[in-house]
């Protein structure tokens, strides 16, 4: 039997222990199915690189992009809550600050002003009588 | 051009800055701008009250000398401020809030928002120590405190009048708690009465006047002295010398530049702001109601 010609010629000792070993590593397995493992497992391997140079990738620009954002809210106004109807014009740039802020204001001081204001003058009198309009002048009434 | 008459207006009136403030209005679409401005007083208040800790004028007072950014309006305020104190020479004094609140003055007279300052703040006599810059940030003294009173609401007014004129009404009268701005067009000739109430019987008119355009302010002294809450007076002298009027009303153009003359005259009878060709009436303890030749014009 072990000379007989229909049977595949004998397969050397080594590699016969070696794919032992890795039978009794997984029993289950037929033949048939140890040849398609292979393929799916690299292209698990190539899937995981893949997502994983995409979330580096991913993450970095993120992180590029929220730098940015930042430093171009530094430089912008922010007006506060009440500051909508705008009544006087704002300044074109601002400092952004809730509290005081001097690192910021040190590193970019806009100069001093003098607010000007218009001197007082005499108002304009003339005779009235509408009687709903009546207004009363009292000290904070 | 002929002046039309008009005859088409509406007042509208809300609590707000701690007084009864109202906005009338004629031409335009009187309800809106009624409105409009109202609105506009409620925004003012988040901006300069003294109760309210996230306004401007809390977070200067808490600054403790650092630089602190503002909204446009508080900036025009405190130039406002600055130049009041030094054409008064002093009478009107924005850093005053310490010494109110050491006399008992921390509370809200229409609701239970109280007022602090920090420990070391007082007042002060030289104000020339503000800082403010071309961006918004102001700076004030370390102890200095400011205080918007009675010129916030002058010149609130003010704002208020000129924003509803420039948003199609003809003629307009904004009365906060007293301090009172009429604003028009130039077609308009319209005339508004206004009564100028006794400090002593608030029921009672001292006079009448007519305006035009301009403002109106009165300060007395007791004027947060009311139903038993507030304190006695709430206006300082400057030097600490009694005050010789109870109360003073001024006319000028403006409602911050009457505001801040009313404290002038409430400390002194010289001729300065008559001068100016300003209106001003006092009256002093005793009841006595005294005018200057100027305020004849304005009589009713």
């Amino acid at each position: 039997m072990l000379n007989d010609p229909l049977l595949p010629p004998p397969v050397p000792v080594t590699a016969r222990s070696s794919e032992r070993t890795a039978d009794e590593a997984m029993p289950t397995r037929t033949s048939a199915t140890r040849r398609t493992a292979k393929k799916p497992a690299t292209a698990a391997k190539i899937l995981v690189t893949g997502l994983s140079a995409t979330a580096v990738i991913g993450m970095a620009s993120g992180y590029t992009l929220a730098g940015k954002t930042k430093a171009q809210q530094i430089n912008q106004p922010v007006m506060s809550p009440v500051a909508t109807s705008a009544m006087t014009p704002q300044p074109s740039t601002q400092v952004v600050t809730n509290e005081a802020t001097p690192s910021i204001v040190a590193a970019t001081p806009a100069p001093v002003i003098v607010v000007q204001v218009p001197q007082a003058t005499p108002a304009t009198p003339g005779p009235s009588n509408n009687n709903w309009q009546q207004q009363q002048s009292s000290g904070s009434r | 051009m002929s002046p039309r008459p008009l005859t088409l207006g509406t007042r509208q009136h809300r609590m707000l800055m701690g007084v009864r403030c109202e906005v009338s209005v004629i031409g335009g679409d009187v309800h809106a701008l009624a409105e409009e401005g109202l609105r506009m007083v409620a925004d003012l208040e988040q901006l300069w009250s003294r109760f309210i800790p996230s306004s401007d004028i809390c977070r200067l007072n808490r600054a403790d000398g650092e630089p602190v950014w503002v909204d446009g309006r508080t900036v025009a305020l405190i130039g406002h401020m600055i130049a009041a104190h030094t054409a008064t020479q002093g009478a009107y004094n924005p850093t005053l809030l310490p010494t109110l609140i050491q006399h008992g003055d921390t509370r809200s007279l229409i609701d239970n928002k109280t007022s602090a300052v920090p420990s070391l703040a007082h007042a002060f006599t030289d104000i020339s120590g503000i800082i403010i810059r071309a961006d918004n940030i102001v700076t004030i003294p370390t102890h200095m405190t400011l205080d918007a009173g009675g010129l916030g609401k002058g010149f609130a007014a003010d704002l208020i009048a000129d924003h509803l004129i420039s948003r199609g009404a003809e003629s307009v009268c904004v009365n906060l708690g007293g301090d009172i701005r009429v604003a028009r067009t130039p077609n308009t000739t319209h005339a508004w009465p206004i009564h100028i109430m006794s400090p002593s019987d608030a029921t009672q008119a001292v006079c009448t006047i007519s305006l035009v355009q301009g403002a109106v302010a009165t300060s007395h002294t007791a004027a947060r002295q009311r139903n038993g809450q507030g304190i006695t007076c709430h206006i300082a002298s400057p030097n600490g010398s009694p005050i010789p009027f109870v109360a003073a009303s001024v006319i000028a153009s403006t409602g911050a530049w009457a505001e801040a003359w009313t404290k002038y005259a409430l400390h002194t009878n010289d001729t300065l702001i008559e001068s100016l060709g300003l209106a001003v009436l006092r009256v002093d303890a005793l009841g006595v109601v005294t005018h200057s030749e100027t305020w004849q014009e304005f009589l009713q």
